[in-house]
């Protein structure tokens, strides 16, 4: 049953988005998420829009395959939408109640909503697109100006990728703990919410108890293999920079660049907002 | 020349009581002395707590002697600046295969070692494809090693070893949670390393059958050496194998109770053919 929580799931297709530098796919993602914060009219999200399908097209990722990780954010998307929605000041459009439904509202409540579905699809894709090495791998090297302030990059790309090899075998530990505690008459299903916390407490002992036995392990096995921090550390995987990640950086650049610019076209949107 | 070799060795671990203080000390190893041979196999027996696995993990200088020395590869563990050439000349595969696997890529486990030790890139990657195909297991190197059978793991971890270009390597039970057909490619495995390669194997394991394919086997107790020899004149001391509380090798207990019967059979039968033998020259 725990085994269907998929992290990092990566979709193994090969094309120009699978290719690309992991350190270019993250600083895209960021500038990215931040980008979609500056949008303020519906030109900018139709840029935005646009780019992401272009984005999603080349990755040869089906759409639907994107779509399954909005499950998981329905209830908080629903939640932020309905608050903008009744909770923003301005012209009353429709009044019930205690209830009132601005134009402002309907507005930013829908310009939230679609912020979020265009972030959450956007750094999907990233993880879709991007093995959990690969990730790691960026991350550290993109940490690594910042060891100058004492930021332990190696030890947190470690950490992250020791963390993705043993989730796996975790899970599999807590599903055997499980069942052997069910086997011992243990009830995990009925009850109310703190009856059912506490029959936690029975699997997360023995679960934290081998888990640190694991990490004691595995801690020997790898001063047993002469692991000693970053120091005079090589890697056989060096992160390369190729002509393609230039190019992304390039429409990077002229997506922000159109955003930034859609904000100061009021008369275009005004068009938009005619026609839709 | 002694690929490892040591004189006097003692290990001490304090128990503590609830306060912390220590009320205890117990001795790990007790005065051992031993020496392998380079390109020698070894296999070393002892029940739990025999001090088996402590002398493991002296051969790797991941514990420091209490008392007298061990040299590997002529280079004494007490030695600090040269603990990592140790562990380097040294490895060591331990017993559970999960927590010993690091990467989540069978080939980026493999040049774990390599990459600690500050090898070239390119480097790496032909010393990892050639361990890979020592152990039999390049066909997997893209892998995830959760998807691996007990067997296919603990065969990573000792290409992850190989890696390192170690001229001994020290296997701490590393059968144990294997089944018998993953048991068996370990052992393949080890056996050719030895053979091919040239490779000294210390071998630490509970499997009598295991210990029979070696070239001397070494019964451990509370910390001490108690036989040392070939497996023939170790399995031949029935009775002090007993008294220690392990078992010898199915054929050897069985020629042991047909001489007790009064049967003319050699005390150091090892396997089932030499017992086919032995029973046909019977009469």
């Amino acid at each position: 049953m725990l085994r269907d929580i998929t992290i990092g799931q990566y979709y193994p297709v090969d094309s120009v988005i699978h290719r690309l530098d992991p350190r270019t796919k993250i600083i895209g993602t960021i500038v990215y998420i931040i980008a979609l914060f500056l949008v303020k009219n519906l030109l900018g999200f139709g840029i935005a829009i646009i780019a992401l399908a272009a984005l999603i097209s080349l990755s040869k990722v089906p759409f639907r395959y994107i779509v399954r990780g909005l499950k998981t954010i329905v209830i908080i998307l629903l939640f932020t939408v309905l608050l903008n929605m009744f909770l923003t000041k301005g012209d009353p459009l429709i009044h019930f109640w205690i209830f009132t439904i601005t134009r402002q509202g309907i507005y930013t409540a829908g310009f939230m909503g679609l912020r979020l579905i265009l972030l959450i699809i956007g750094s999907s894709l990233m993880t879709l697109t991007t093995t959990p090495i690969q990730l790691t791998d960026g991350i550290e090297s993109l940490l690594r100006p910042l060891k100058k302030i004492k930021v332990p990059a190696h030890d947190i790309a470690m950490m992250m990728s020791i963390a993705l090899r043993f989730i796996p075998i975790l899970l599999e530990e807590t599903d055997k703990i499980m069942k052997a505690q069910m086997a011992r008459g243990a009830d995990f299903e009925s009850g109310n919410l703190l009856q059912r916390a506490k029959s936690m407490v029975p699997i997360l002992v023995p679960l934290f108890i081998s888990a640190f036995r694991r990490a004691d392990e595995l801690a020997t096995a790898m001063e047993a293999r002469c692991y000693r921090g970053d120091v005079g550390r090589t890697r056989m995987k060096e992160l390369h920079y190729g002509r393609r990640d230039a190019v992304a950086y390039l429409i990077l650049l002229l997506f922000v660049g159109g955003l930034y610019a859609s904000r100061y076209l009021p008369a275009v949107s005004q068009l938009l907002h005619m026609i839709l | 020349m002694d690929m490892v070799r040591s004189e006097g060795l003692m290990h001490e671990y304090a128990v503590r009581g609830d306060d912390g203080e220590v009320t205890q000390r117990i001795r790990a190893l007790d005065h051992v002395d031993l020496s392998v041979q380079a390109g020698e196999f070894i296999a070393v027996l002892g029940h739990n707590g025999s001090g088996k696995s402590t002398f493991a993990k002296h051969v790797n200088a991941l514990l420091f002697p209490d008392g007298g020395t061990l040299w590997v590869d002529g280079m004494d563990t007490k030695e600090e600046d040269r603990v990592w050439e140790i562990r380097q000349k040294a490895g060591m595969v331990f017993q559970n295969p999960d927590n010993q696997i690091i990467a989540s890529v069978v080939e980026e486990d493999v040049a774990f070692g390599p990459e600690n030790l500050g090898v070239e890139p390119t480097k790496i990657r032909t010393d990892v494809e050639d361990s890979l195909r020592a152990v039999n297991m390049l066909d997997y190197r893209s892998h995830s090693p959760n998807k691996l059978s007990g067997g296919q793991k603990q065969r990573v971890a000792i290409a992850g070893v190989l890696a390192m270009k170690p001229k001994c390597i020290v296997l701490d039970e590393p059968t144990a949670m294997l089944d018998p057909s993953g048991r068996q490619e370990v052992m393949r495995t080890i056996q050719r390393l030895n053979k091919e390669d040239n490779i000294t194997i210390l071998h630490i394991t509970h499997y009598m059958e295991e210990a029979v394919q070696a070239d001397r086997v070494v019964v451990m107790d509370h910390g001490k050496v108690v036989l040392n020899g070939t497996p023939r004149e170790v399995f031949s001391q029935v009775e002090t194998i007993k008294e220690i509380g392990l078992d010898v090798p199915q054929m050897t207990e069985l020629a042991y109770r047909l001489r007790q019967e009064g049967l003319e059979v050699p005390a150091d039968i090892l396997t089932v053919e030499e017992m086919v033998d032995a029973l046909c020259r019977l009469k």
